[in-house]
């Protein structure tokens, strides 16, 4: 019976503090007091094993999906979830603890690195439910909304540009950002965009170029940004002006590069392929020498010599039937010698004979000192006689007979000196002795301010005038 | 025999000592820290009540508490009582008795909550009245086998002692009441279960005046100096004496209620830490093995 008495008050202690208390090491962490309770044990614990796992995913299912997909900061975690996140040490107690804080996270553990940029933004900038995109995450969110998760959770967080910046290109581009932004500073970090991945490279100078110089920008659009699809690219004159006015058609690779000197420094150009093939001396030509920066806009014209070259005949030749053709004279292997010859000479008003063969043509076609041709030579005369070249060594004696073509009357292309004067024409027909009779028997040398001159007329025809009456000049 | 269980006990001491010194020095930051600020030392994987060492230090401890046991089968089991002295054994009690629940103290990581709580502060209780019960144990005279004397027996040899005083040293009837006087054996004896406290502040305070009373019965019988050592152990045998018959009483009733406190205690703390030591197998925390 004693012993009875003495195990009442045993049993009546136990009873009443069992009554007042549970197994549970201590107070469970406020995210989780719903699951304080006797009962509760197992829904996190494991019987028969220590682990907490899989009580644990049971309810954080994302994570579950994580450590399975070997994906983010748990993807390598094998151990009891309570290695990182114990429990039962009260309602104040963190389960989530970051060493350092969770804003020196070394987000590079995750595989997503925050560099530039991106160190300095809070991490709720990023991680808010606008740019949580993983499914499992959002059911997650939604499935216990009373707790807030997300508030709390790192997880779901798009890790791509768009998933928190505003694609401001509009979908015009690719989503990979980081082909052209870098975090530094992704709006001056779009020369590190590989160009080389874009349907036109860039080479030569083009890698100069400012982006904006073809990827203009349309300020229309709010924000403005950079066109950067639809360019039409598959020629020059896209982006450039054609100075040349198309008159050379759309091939400008065929002359130019777009390396440093491109205008000058032009591909080897075939020529013959035009409609101008080049010989003799054009060959030896500068194309500008041509094609001269004032007919950039154009195509030289070819079909006349003086179209490039400066007419130094002065239109002389205009009124032939050929209307002045240089090549009526002239050869693409130089302006001289000229392919004019004695036979074309002669098919002209002035027949080449006698001792004209044998003088140079400048002899006649001289430089003019004035007149409207100074400084080119005369190949045209209003009048042309012997004079137009020929000093009238007579001193204009036979000028006022009228005779257009007074030397001849006397002289031959042959010999100047071999005249051929028929004096019977003349008022003094020459008959008799007077037949034999030198000529400056007659026409005496006389002298006057200008020199020296052969009189031939007016002269005294009366015998007196020669002949003196005494015997000594019989 | 008896020089081979104090050394075990004094190896037991030095062992609990070293223990809590190189736990002082491993774990003392972790101890020290908040409950919220442990769980992110790296020292809590093992100090950690389910950690290696941690609830190495449950296990050994609780090993302890259920070797507490040993003592009380001894005493109760007759087939048993050939096993060693009964004080022997209550020395290894209360060793067990006093380091189990240090260890496991370092086991909650003074962190007491939940069911096993109550097993804790019920061990507290049982230790503390442990100490109770071992001052009021001493109070009541025994044999050196540990067996109860009985009034007539105590009263017998402080009879025999002193005869001896009287007649060996020549103490006079005055210098007897003297002793009886300073004994406080009134006090106790009317004092009855409140007599405690008596018998503690006598304990504690009342040898300071000893010396002067056994100065003073010296000096009137002018005894040799090597006289004086063995009457002062006398004198203080019978003050013993004479305390434990005034105090006999009231030490069995106060013994016969710390049964009712100490065991009820003892029978909670070890139901309670078997479920929670059931529990924890059941989710899996199996130690090393």
């Amino acid at each position: 019976m004693s012993n009875i008495i003495k195990i009442v008050p045993i049993i009546v202690i136990l009873l009443l503090e069992v009554a007042f208390a549970q197994f549970s090491p201590g107070k469970l962490a406020k995210v989780h007091s719903f699951l304080e309770g006797t009962n509760n044990c197992t829904q996190c614990h494991e019987v028969g094993g220590k682990s907490l796992s899989s009580g644990c995913v049971e309810c954080h299912l994302p994570i579950k999906i994580r450590i399975d997909q070997q994906k983010g900061l748990h993807k390598d975690k094998q151990e009891d979830c309570g290695t990182c996140h114990p429990d039962h040490n009260g309602l104040k107690f963190k389960l989530v603890y970051w060493k350092n804080g969770a804003e020196n996270f070394d987000h590079k553990d995750i595989g997503f690195d925050l560099t530039d940029s991106h160190q300095k933004v809070e991490c709720r900038k990023c991680h808010i439910q606008k740019n949580m995109i993983e499914e499992s995450i959002l059911k997650w969110i939604d499935k216990y909304p009373e707790e807030l998760i997300v508030d709390r959770t790192w997880l779901g967080a798009a890790n791509t540009c768009n998933g928190c910046h505003e694609d401001i290109h509009r979908g015009e581009v690719s989503q990979d950002c980081a082909s052209c932004h870098t975090t530094s500073k992704w709006e001056e970090s779009k020369t590190s965009y590989n160009h080389d991945l874009a349907k036109f490279q860039l080479t030569g100078e083009h890698q100069k170029v400012s982006c904006e110089k073809c990827h203009t920008i349309d300020k229309k659009q709010k924000p403005a940004v950079m066109k950067l699809t639809g360019l039409n690219y598959q020629t020059c004159g896209s982006c450039h002006t054609d100075i040349h006015k198309s008159a050379y058609g759309n091939t400008c690779e065929k002359c130019h590069t777009t390396q440093a000197g491109w205008t000058k420094n032009l591909i080897p150009f075939d020529h013959n392929d035009t409609k101008y093939p080049l010989k003799g001396r054009h060959l030896k030509q500068n194309c500008t020498a041509c094609h001269t920066e004032k007919l950039l806009g154009s195509l030289p014209s070819y079909n006349k010599c003086s179209d490039c070259h400066v007419d130094k005949h002065q239109k002389q030749f205009n009124e032939r039937l050929d209307q002045g053709a240089c090549e009526s004279c002239h050869t693409v292997d130089g302006f001289i010698p000229t392919s004019y010859t004695f036979a074309d000479h002669n098919q002209s008003e002035f027949k080449i004979d006698g001792n004209h063969f044998a003088i140079p043509c400048v002899l006649c076609h001289q430089t003019q000192e004035k007149g409207q041709l100074k400084g080119f030579a005369q190949f045209k005369w209003d009048v042309l006689q012997c004079n137009s070249c020929h000093t009238d060594i007579h001193r204009e004696q036979f000028v006022r007979r009228e005779n257009p073509k007074l030397c001849e009357t006397c002289h031959t292309t042959s010999s100047f000196n071999i005249v051929n004067f028929n004096h019977e024409s003349t008022a003094y027909p020459l008959d008799g002795e007077h037949i034999n009779v030198n000529c400056e028997k007659c026409h005496l040398s006389v002298k006057d301010r200008n020199g020296n001159f052969t009189r031939y007329y007016p002269i005294a025809h009366k015998c007196e005038d020669c002949h003196s009456f005494n015997e000594k000049n019989k | 025999m008896k020089y081979i269980h104090r050394t075990l006990l004094l190896i037991g001491i030095g062992s609990l000592l070293w223990t809590i010194w190189a736990i002082d020095q491993e774990a003392g930051n972790y101890y020290t820290a908040s409950q919220l600020d442990r769980p992110r030392l790296e020292t809590h994987s093992v100090w950690k009540p389910s950690g290696l060492y941690g609830h190495g230090l449950g296990i050994i401890g609780s090993s302890m508490l259920l070797l507490l046991f040993v003592y009380s089968i001894r005493k109760r089991v007759k087939i048993f009582r050939v096993w060693g002295r009964l004080p022997t054994w209550l020395n290894y009690h209360i060793f067990l008795g006093i380091a189990g629940p240090i260890l496991i103290t370092f086991h909650t990581t003074f962190k007491f909550g939940g069911l096993v709580s109550i097993s804790y502060w019920s061990m507290i209780g049982v230790m503390l009245s442990g100490f109770i019960g071992r001052y009021v144990y001493v109070k009541i005279p025994r044999r050196i086998s540990g067996n109860e004397l009985s009034l007539d027996e105590i009263k017998q040899r402080k009879f025999e002692l002193l005869e001896t005083l009287k007649k060996e040293y020549g103490l006079k009837k005055d210098h007897l009441e003297i002793i009886e006087h300073f004994s406080g054996a009134n006090a106790l004896q009317n004092n009855k279960i409140i007599g405690f406290f008596s018998f503690l502040f006598l304990d504690l305070f009342g040898w300071f005046r000893y010396h002067t009373l056994v100065k003073q019965i010296a000096k009137s019988l002018n005894i040799s100096q090597n006289d004086l050592k063995k009457l002062k152990i006398l004198i203080k045998q019978d003050i013993k004496y004479t305390r434990q018959i005034a105090f006999w009483d009231a030490a069995h009733t106060i013994f016969h209620y710390w049964h009712v406190i100490h065991r009820p205690f003892a029978y909670i703390m070890i139901i309670i830490m078997l479920i929670h030591i059931g529990v924890s197998i059941t989710l899996g925390y199996t130690w090393i093995f």
